[in-house]
């Protein structure tokens, strides 16, 4: 039987990047909020200080800040005809856990999506024409410009501290910077990181092939930095422990660095942890939600009302969530009808090895998270597509994270995988390879969606969400034609041999890619393909905002995370705004 | 080997150029026919141009002076100690006494000093007293893990395990003086000392409060200095032996053998994740997939 | 369990290039320690029994072996490692989902077998010696280096049923551990003396590179230091933890 609690404002499920921002962002307003968490309380000291934080085989090999899967994970196929089978062991992408979520063990590459990733598929169609698109492609609207969140970006930035070099400021180009991307109010908070060695030696390769190389917008920061909250972050020390890692110099951006101080002070705002969410609760009208159910660490199952519920989990279990507590209509492939699980989408990785002689030290140890240098060149709509028959495109950068070796032992092609030859090898190339990333988007499609798996269950005994992926023909053809032009910067970079090749299927969940997963709460300005409006409230729910990844229609060229901090704050201001004036529906249909 | 630290002197924080075939390694006095006699003879009995010996701070060792706050210079890192030097000179780093003293100095014969005192290994007497123990366990704290509430880092992420230090860029604290120590914080703390581009060592000391400084400053002091670095060596653990003193030179790096050939394996060598967290890509530059549990 | 001890390697490498080795990244070749002690000869195996421990040390150095590089996975002590990933949470299947029912999937789909890795190995390595037997061949220890690699690659590529387990996949493990166990930190059993790291120029745990990345192309050659390091220049490797010596042999 649940222990029923006290009625508070506003629920977090959650208590990630998601989380603390909404948290804040009540609070401030005046709301008394509890933030469940599934996951431990860690804070930078003790939990992420040197040297046991530099544990490669603790943190990248076993994974251990990442979710459970004996207790949560999600089965996979490639196609609907396959059985899906659970993730025994996360490979393909790592579902974060814990306070401060995934962006405690991110990379921190903060970029923000251009106006035409917002309105792709009008962006398109005037481009390109009506036939350009396969019929198969699902690809929409955001319902949202560059413009409506502008300020957005600008505010998560500033609350981070990123470190980058505007492009475009006001209306006026910037050398230097991204000449793409849309025109924003003001420079970045910090200047750009240093720039490590194959990262010049890529600005110098992409400069004399007439690219435009700028340096990775980046939450690891360049300089000490105050941010609006009042709270100092340290410079970053390039020690090459990053992703998969928390970070012991109050140098990376997360909820740790940059929020919870502040929040976990405020005496509005109440923290769970270790409390496992298993259903949002309704009313007899299904229309107006009044808390939630959650088990704690000990298996005590609790009853949390709360007036407003802020749903703001990875994207992958935004997505289960709604489907365990029935709200919305389940997407059928079959019929292309229902939105819940929707036009669920990845991100298209490739990489490009570039092998020098013994004479050049990468150093690749001596590395950050979002250092690096890029080309937008590629990137969404910036190019014409007419001749290609793909849409989407990648950024190409030297952003080389680590030279950790279990992860980080590049050899040659045609080297064997192990014995005296690959020994040899290994210690040739370790210290004189740099590695191009292509980091491209991603299309929906009828094809790939979300769903609750039939079979296999979690340790609570709810059915675990079920993924069922293949990459679009669409986006192996702009991996094809992407993967060359890095190709030929790698060639133009004076190594010896440059290797690499475009992504290829089916895709597997047997080799790392990436961790944007996106999609299955899609949002946009027509109930009937999406789950939440533009201002991220649900269409039938209406004290229910789901917040993330989960919301982007499909997958841009981008690192996601700069988007779902501005559609966060967007949430925030309308909540506050005009949500709270007035509960109830924010857009009418 | 020699002109490595020159560029260090000359150059520290300047990118130098690519291919260049420079090295952190800290080679200390092993060259004596250049560098030995000179820098000792500078440590001990001064320079022609008017530069007083070092050994009247700081001791006939490099032990330095606890209670005149002369830091410990024994087996400091050789490149730290020459940027220091390079510090003063161009007033990053002021101090009445040593300024005047590495503006006279020339290039030369502040690398071989450097180099001298890298190599010197000091005794390190047990400090006569210690400070309270509770004060010490504070020290301690903040030494190895820091302090949430304060946003303060452990010392160790940058000065090394027990405060060894890792050079070339971060000096060792183990064993440094406290009077020193607090001496070099206020310093930070003040911005009168600004040769951390990163400023984190600023921000850190406007951190720490005058019970913290004691306590971190006390904690190091009574800890052993480490050997110098050239001496550094690894034991298993179970062992009794502790590293033995050098008798060669550093030398350069191991270039790993010839050039890769080609080779028959069924799989691809590839890195797992190809130096970042992502690309690895399909196909031949794909790592292995794994199959395993 | 006839291995290449410390010492042997420095005689068949040839003293000048191990010496080399050693210089290179500033460290003196500690001459004070007896070669015993930094040999495997002391390691206490708590999960493999005797027979499993010879199989594993000589097929570990067949995918690492020994070279002018330094030495293999052996005496880097990868044995030791997979024996204590093995007889620990991880080997028991520790973030390992292990609900049926159960397929063998597509390729794609990853792992789908029942086995916890412990049980893996322990099924592979009964397959293996049974599998030789059947052949009429000698235990795998005792074959020639040649015959070693031709029986791993027929591991590799072949598909012979090991007591259940698909060789192809016990090959991946038995080789993701070994890649792990020669360079992860020497906390965990293997890379002994950080001798993996030590051959590239990883230069360890304790890292922050802010004041050197813009030194385009430096020759960094410090030694590396290791979780474990005590600040004086020792590393405490845990490779004698005492066990009850039952419990690894069945």
């Amino acid at each position: 039987m649940a222990t029923k609690l006290a009625e508070a404002d506003a629920i977090l499920i959650g208590v990630g990047l998601v989380g603390s921002m909404l948290g804040r962002e009540l609070t401030r307003a005046g709301l008394k909020v509890v933030g469940r968490e599934r996951g431990e309380p860690r804070f930078t000291v003790p939990d992420f200080q040197g040297p046991q934080m530099h544990d490669e085989l603790r943190y990248s090999i076993r994974k251990a800040l990442m979710q459970d899967n004996t207790k949560e994970s999600v089965t996979f196929r490639n196609t609907i005809e396959q059985t899906a089978l659970p993730i025994r062991r996360w490979e393909s992408f790592l579902p974060g856990t814990g306070l401060g979520g995934a962006a405690v063990h991110w990379n921190g590459q903060t970029y923000r999506f251009q106006d035409s990733d917002f309105r792709l598929r009008t962006q398109v169609l005037e481009r390109y024409g009506e036939n350009f698109v396969g019929k198969d492609l699902t690809i929409q609207d955001w319902g949202v410009t560059a413009v409506d969140l502008e300020r957005y970006y600008d505010r998560f930035e500033y609350l981070l501290g990123v470190s980058g070099k505007a492009g475009h400021v006001k209306g006026t180009k910037n050398a230097g910077g991204n000449p793409f991307e849309d025109t924003r109010s003001r420079e970045y908070p910090t200047p750009p990181m240093k720039e490590p060695y194959g990262s010049a030696m890529f600005r110098k390769a992409a400069d004399s092939l007439g690219y435009h190389p700028f340096p990775q917008p980046s939450a690891k920061l360049s300089q000490p930095y105050t941010n609006p909250e009042g709270l100092t972050m340290n410079t970053c020390m390039f020690c090459g422990y990053c992703e998969r890692y928390g970070c012991e110099h109050y140098a990376k951006s997360s909820p740790q660095t940059v929020l919870l101080p502040v929040l976990l002070k405020d005496k509005n705002f109440t923290l769970r942890t270790q409390c496992q969410v298993l259903r949002i609760n309704f009313d007899k009208t299904k229309k107006h939600a009044t808390g939630v159910t959650y088990v704690d660490s000990a298996g005590r199952e609790f009853e949390q009302p709360g007036r407003l519920i802020i749903l703001g989990s990875f994207a992958l279990n935004n997505v289960r969530m709604l489907l365990l507590s029935g709200i919305g209509l389940p997407y059928d492939p079959k019929t292309g009808k229902g939105v819940v699980g929707r036009n669920y989408a990845y991100q298209t990785m490739s990489g490009v090895q570039v092998f020098y002689d013994q004479k050049v030290n990468i150093n690749p140890f001596m590395r950050s998270g979002a250092n690096g240098t890029v080309i937008a060149d590629f990137v969404s709509d910036n190019f014409d597509h007419g001749t290609h028959g793909f849409i989407g495109g990648a950024y190409i950068g030297e952003i080389m994270t680590n030279g950790r070796p279990i992860e980080f032992h590049p050899t040659p092609p045609g080297t064997p995988a192990w014995g005296a030859e690959w020994k040899k090898a290994v210690v040739r190339h370790y210290n004189h390879t740099c590695v191009l990333s292509i980091h491209g988007s991603s299309v929906a499609n009828r094809k790939n969606y979300l769903d609750l798996d039939p079979t296999y269950k979690d340790a609570w005994g709810l059915p675990l969400l079920r993924t069922t992926f293949d990459f679009p023909e669409n986006d192996l053809k702009m991996s094809a034609y992407v993967t060359q032009k890095a190709l030929d910067i790698g060639k133009a970079m004076g190594g010896q041999q440059v290797a690499g090749s475009p992504r290829k299927g089916p895709y597997t969940i047997t080799q790392y890619q990436t961790t944007h997963n996106t999609g299955g709460t899609v949002m946009g300005n027509e109930p009937a393909t999406s789950v939440v409006n533009r201002y991220l409230q649900s269409w039938d729910v209406s004290n229910v905002f789901v917040i993330g990844a989960s919301n982007f229609p499909q997958n841009a060229s981008y690192n996601p995370t700069g988007t779902v901090g501005a559609l966060a704050y967007w949430a925030a201001d309308t909540i506050v705004k005009q949500y709270l004036k007035s509960p109830g529906p924010l857009v009418h249909v | 080997m020699k002109y490595i630290s020159l560029c260090f002197v000359a150059g520290v924080m300047i990118a130098i150029t690519a291919h260049a075939q420079t090295t952190t390694s800290s080679s200390a006095a092993g060259n004596t026919e250049n560098t030995g006699p000179l820098g000792a003879q500078i440590a001990t009995r001064g320079g022609a141009n008017g530069v007083a010996a070092c050994a009247s701070c700081h001791g006939a060792q490099g032990e330095g002076n606890a209670a005149a706050g002369f830091p410990r210079l024994a087996g400091q890192s050789e490149d730290y100690l020459a940027r220091q030097m390079k510090n003063f000179t161009n007033g990053s780093r002021n101090n009445a006494v040593m300024s005047p003293i590495a503006k006279a100095l020339t290039l030369q014969q502040t690398n071989a000093v450097s180099a001298y005192y890298g190599s010197l290994s000091a005794p390190f007497p047990t400090p006569s007293q210690l400070a309270d123990a509770k004060v010490l366990q504070r020290g301690r704290q903040l030494a190895t893990v820091g302090d949430n509430g304060k946003r303060i880092q452990g010392c160790a992420n940058c000065h090394g395990p027990g405060g060894i230090g890792k050079p070339p860029t971060f000096p060792y604290l183990a064993g440094q003086h406290a009077a020193y120590l607090k001496a070099a914080l206020a310093e930070w703390k003040n911005n009168v000392r600004t040769t951390d581009p990163s400023r984190q060592m600023n921000i850190i000391a406007s951190l720490l409060n005058n019970e913290d400084t004691n306590a971190v400053t006390a904690y190091y002091a009574a800890q052993a200095a480490p050997q110098p670095d050239v001496q550094r060596a690894n034991v298993p653990a179970g062992s009794t032996s502790r590293p033995v003193s050098p008798n060669s030179q550093t030398g350069s790096k191991s270039d790993g053998g010839a050039s890769a050939t080609q080779g028959v394996g069924t799989e691809q060598g590839a890195p797992v994740t190809g130096g970042n967290q992502g690309p690895g890509g399909g196909g031949a530059s794909g790592s292995s997939d794994r199959s395993k549990p | 369990m006839d291995k290449i001890s410390r010492r042997s390697f420095f005689k068949a490498a040839g003293a000048a290039a191990a010496s080399t080795a050693v210089e290179a990244y500033g460290l003196t070749p500690d001459k004070n320690v007896a070669p015993s002690q930094n040999s495997s000869a002391h390691t206490t195996y708590t999960f493999f029994n005797a027979a499993e421990v010879a199989l594993i040390a000589a097929a570990v150095e067949r995918l690492i072996p020994a070279d002018e590089n330094g030495p293999g996975a052996l005496d880097a002590g990868v044995p030791s490692y997979i024996d204590k990933q093995l007889s620990g949470a991880w080997g028991a299947g520790e973030r390992l989902y292990r609900s049926g029912p159960w397929h063998s999937g597509t390729p794609s789909q990853g792992y789908q077998l029942p086995f916890t890795p412990a049980e893996l190995f322990r099924n592979a390595l009964r397959g293996i010696n049974e599998n030789l037997s059947r052949a009429g061949k000698a235990a795998f220890a005792k074959l020639s280096a040649q015959d070693q690699d031709a029986y791993l690659k027929s591991l590799q590529s072949g598909n012979i049923d090991l007591a259940g387990v698909p060789s192809k996949v016990f090959f991946e493990s038995l080789l993701g551990l070994t890649i792990e166990g020669f360079f992860s930190d020497p906390v965990y059993g293997g890379n002994r003396d950080m001798t993996a790291w030590k051959m590239i120029g990883f230069p360890g745990a304790y890292a922050a590179y802010y004041h050197l990345v813009d030194q385009h192309g430096i020759a960094y050659n410090r030694p590396p230091m290791s979780l474990a390091e005590d600040g004086r220049g020792v590393i405490h490797i845990h490779s004698d933890i005492p066990a009850t010596p039952s419990q690894g042999s069945k």
